[in-house]
């Protein structure tokens, strides 16, 4: 396709299939049709740490880690508008540790509206919404300090995170806090997994996201990137059948590039 | 098994302060950095591959490398061994090489790192009596910290004129003017890109986007341990063509551009004493991670025993 | 003058180090005092840096035309030698710069109730932008690695390959199939494979955690080096000679 990079026929295809059902599945969602979203079991986990630190009168604490303005953080946005409802309905304090000035302007709004929803503007504290460093580590150095001084008896960490995950977990676990993390970066679940009562594993972020929100936009992403999901998943195992075919049939290792199908699919990135 | 005090040896053992853990570690990895004690490093076969794909590279061509410094000090004990190694090859092989960066916290390494590598060589040309010095402009070129990552190195591999959409280097001067630099016109000009850093988004900015319809450079990459399990799909896929798995990659490839002249147990360099820190730090934490499960399963079995004197509790 | 700078800075490098590490034995003022510290010094250090090497050099200096090597230089008067030290005639389009900055300014609108919608319109081209380059460099960086992972499951005359290949295959179907939300994963054989998906990614966490205590590590060898190679020997300097 000429003025487009690395484009032909079949990469054009495959963008309306890995597309086409996003589209599909949001419109359908806005029209008012339901659809299905696994409940996965991290969603209890959020809500036993909600209860703990009601039952405890010992405020909250939620990050969204390094993430930026993003489909991460979109999804993170669902999970906190959950939160701050619960913690408007009992009355209690959530903190907002901040990383990126955007983000904490979106997220201040979207607690501000959640907190008017539920008709507790009472309970709306800017204060509590503190932007700490756009610095990873100096950023975590304020998360440490704040969960210890303020007593925090839960922490929801949810977004994108480097280095200083194990940081802000142990700072947690050292506060005695009841601690639930999900992220999509995978090199960081292991800490989350070994801190934190219960940890929600890559994806599962967004359908975490999709399923608190109950948000028609997320819930058709999710649904939309399942089918995408799927179309990969075919043309992996189609490769991986005519791989073994060819290499049965030519008595050496065939694979990648060598099979037909992926220079017809891909052709120009051999 | 009760001692005095009232608390079983399984009880102690689980109660164990966690300071009392922190001082072991910091003895296993002080010891080693004080003493002139190293070994030899392990063979690494992804360095190897890095090495290989550096020697492979042909000099005196008008080819430049890229290094893509994306590191600063918070995982400079991995990077800057991988990258400092990596310098000393390019300068040994007189391929010449600028250094980048998409974080502004690379600034001071990259102006002190080659010239500290330049120094080291430059000595021992003397010693040797060879004519040859390394100089800033001939062998290398520092082109300092860029903003907007992803936009930067987009449009970099797009340019037809690489040295006007530079502008200047970190110095000033202006790119065309820099010696080392002039022959290169478009992406094509760099025959290598060597990335070193902690962020796994920094990374896939390069594997993205420095690449053109018909052309990628060798890509040779050093990551911190904790994105050794991914960088390996970049290895399967041959997206890259070498790896250094943290600072024990750096160890073995120091072993191989060195050679004859690669003294660890005598003189050993910074990545070899840090692999020894680290190695004994290692061992303590499986000592440690022995214990803890020892400690465990004394637990477990004074648990059943209870249950079996008193019956269920 | 340089020694005295040297000195205090390498001093001050140590004290920070070691009231951020005091954490471990607790929480204390000295941490607090320090957490502080290095908060203000990023956030100075990030405020710095915006402006000096991203206001300045891409916005102010073209616009407002500043410097020999100034952006408003064409690139043909370059080629031809042309002295960058003398004023250039100034290039009125780059006064073109200053519609994005309006345009990017509309964020702030966010905190408003009646014009919030700007910052949505910013927000949105935000992500409209960030998701055409995501396009791109999905298919350049995952197309290569869905093609790798066509791999035979029987690879003639060699029993080890067919094995990882075997492996690499059931691990990469199961870790897929546990990440599908839309149904129920309580089918046979769904059910299996979601579980042994589960299983699987527990293993791959495994490796990552144990790659990361050596990362971990490093990080406290370089402060550890940075105390013998350059705290201690500062304090024999200043007691020598």
């Amino acid at each position: 396709m000429p003025g487009i990079e690395h484009a032909n026929w079949v990469l054009g295809l495959l963008l309306a299939a890995l597309l086409g059902p996003v589209y599909y599945f949001i419109r359908a969602a806005r029209r008012g049709q339901s659809l299905f979203v696994r409940r996965i079991p991290g969603l209890d986990a959020v809500d036993d740490a909600m209860g703990r630190a009601v039952e405890m009168g010992r405020p909250m604490m939620f990050t969204t880690g390094l993430a930026g303005v993003g489909p991460v953080f979109f999804a993170c946005l669902g999970i906190l508008k959950h939160l701050v409802a619960r913690a408007a309905r009992f009355g209690c304090r959530m903190i907002l540790a901040q990383n990126d000035p955007e983000v904490m302007a979106i997220a201040q709004s979207a607690m501000e509206e959640t907190y008017r929803k539920a008709g507790r503007t009472d309970l709306y504290r800017p204060e509590d919404i503190i932007f700490l460093s756009t610095e990873q580590f100096a950023f975590a150095s304020g998360y440490m300090g704040i969960a210890h001084r303020e007593k925090v008896a839960a922490c929801f960490l949810f977004g994108t995170f480097a280095a200083e995950s194990l940081i802000l977990a142990e700072a947690g676990q050292q506060a005695g806090a009841i601690q639930v993390a999900g992220t999509v970066s995978n090199e960081q679940i292991p800490f989350f997994i070994t801190t934190c009562d219960y940890t929600i594993i890559g994806e599962e972020l967004y359908a975490t996201g999709a399923y608190l929100s109950r948000d028609p936009v997320q819930t058709g992403s999710l649904r939309g990137q399942d089918a995408g999901k799927l179309v990969i998943l075919i043309i992996i195992l189609a490769g991986v059948g005519l791989a073994t075919v060819l290499s049965l049939d030519q008595g050496r290792l065939v694979q990648g590039f060598e099979v037909p199908l992926a220079k017809w699919l891909f052709g120009l990135y051999s | 098994m009760s001692e005095p005090g009232g608390r079983t040896f399984h009880e102690r053992l689980m109660k164990v302060d966690r300071r009392l853990v922190y001082l072991f570690v910091l003895l296993a990895l002080t010891v080693p950095l004080l003493s002139d004690f190293g070994m030899h490093p392990a063979r690494m076969e992804t360095a190897q591959m890095a090495f290989d794909t550096v020697e492979g590279l042909p000099a005196g061509d008008g080819k430049m490398a890229w290094l893509a410094m994306d590191w600063g000090p918070s995982t400079r004990a991995e990077n800057e061994p991988q990258t400092q190694v990596v310098m000393e090859h390019l300068m040994r092989r007189r391929i010449p090489f600028c250094t980048f960066s998409i974080t502004y916290q690379a600034e001071p390494f990259m102006n002190s790192l080659p010239e500290k590598v330049a120094a080291d060589l430059n000595r021992e040309n003397e010693a040797q009596g060879v004519a040859y010095r390394y100089e800033y402009g001939k062998d290398w070129c520092n082109i300092g910290y860029r903003p907007a990552a992803t936009l930067f190195v987009r449009g970099l591999a797009k340019t037809k004129d690489v040295a006007g959409y530079i502008g200047v280097d970190a110095r000033g001067t202006p790119v065309r003017e820099i010696p080392c630099m002039s022959p290169v016109r478009t992406v094509r000009d760099f025959s290598l890109l060597a990335e070193f850093t902690g962020l796994v988004g920094a990374f896939q900015i390069w594997v993205q986007f420095f690449q053109t319809e018909d052309y990628v450079p060798k890509f040779i990459h050093g990551c911190t341990s904790i994105t050794i399990p991914e960088a390996f799909i970049y290895l399967d896929s041959k997206q890259i063509q070498g790896l250094f798995e943290g600072v024990a990659g750096a160890a073995y490839y120091s072993k191989l551009i060195k050679g004859d002249r690669f003294d660890p147990v005598g003189h050993p360099d910074l990545a070899t004493k840090f692999m020894m820190s680290l190695s004994l730090a290692h061992l303590v934490i499986l000592g440690l991670i022995v214990v803890g499960n020892v400690g465990l399963w004394l637990q477990a079995r004074a648990a059943k025993a209870k249950r079996g004197e008193g019956g269920r509790p | 003058m340089t020694d005295a700078w040297t000195f205090y800075t390498v001093f001050l490098g140590g004290v920070s180090t070691l009231a951020i590490y005091s954490f471990l034995y607790r929480e204390n003022p000295f941490y607090r005092a320090f957490e502080h510290l290095y908060i203000g010094i990023a956030t100075g250090l990030g405020m710095v840096t915006l402006l000096e090497r991203w206001l300045w050099p891409k916005l102010l200096k073209p616009v407002l035309n500043v410097g020999a090597e100034t952006y408003a230089t064409p690139p043909q008067l370059v080629a031809q030698g042309a002295d960058l030290t003398s004023a250039m005639p100034y290039n009125r389009w780059l006064l073109l710069y200053l519609v994005p900055v309006i345009f990017g300014l509309g964020y702030y609108t966010i905190t408003s109730a009646r014009y919030n919608w700007i910052a949505r319109v910013v927000i949105s081209f935000t992500l409209g932008y960030g998701g055409g380059l995501a396009f791109k460099g999905f298919f350049a960086e995952f197309i290569p690695q869905v093609v790798s992972s066509f791999k035979p499951l029987v690879v003639p005359n060699s029993l080890a390959d067919s094995l990882n290949h075997v492996v690499f295959t059931a691990t990469l179907v199961c870790v897929m199939t546990y990440f599908f939300f839309s149904f129920e994963h309580d089918k046979p054989g769904i059910r299996q494979a979601s579980t042994s998906g589960r299983w699987l990614l527990m293993i791959s966490f495994g490796a990552f955690f144990g790659a990361t205590i050596m990362a971990r590590m490093s990080l406290l060898i370089e402060r550890l080096q940075f105390f013998i190679e350059q705290w201690f020997p500062n304090f024999q300097r200043l007691a020598g000679p």
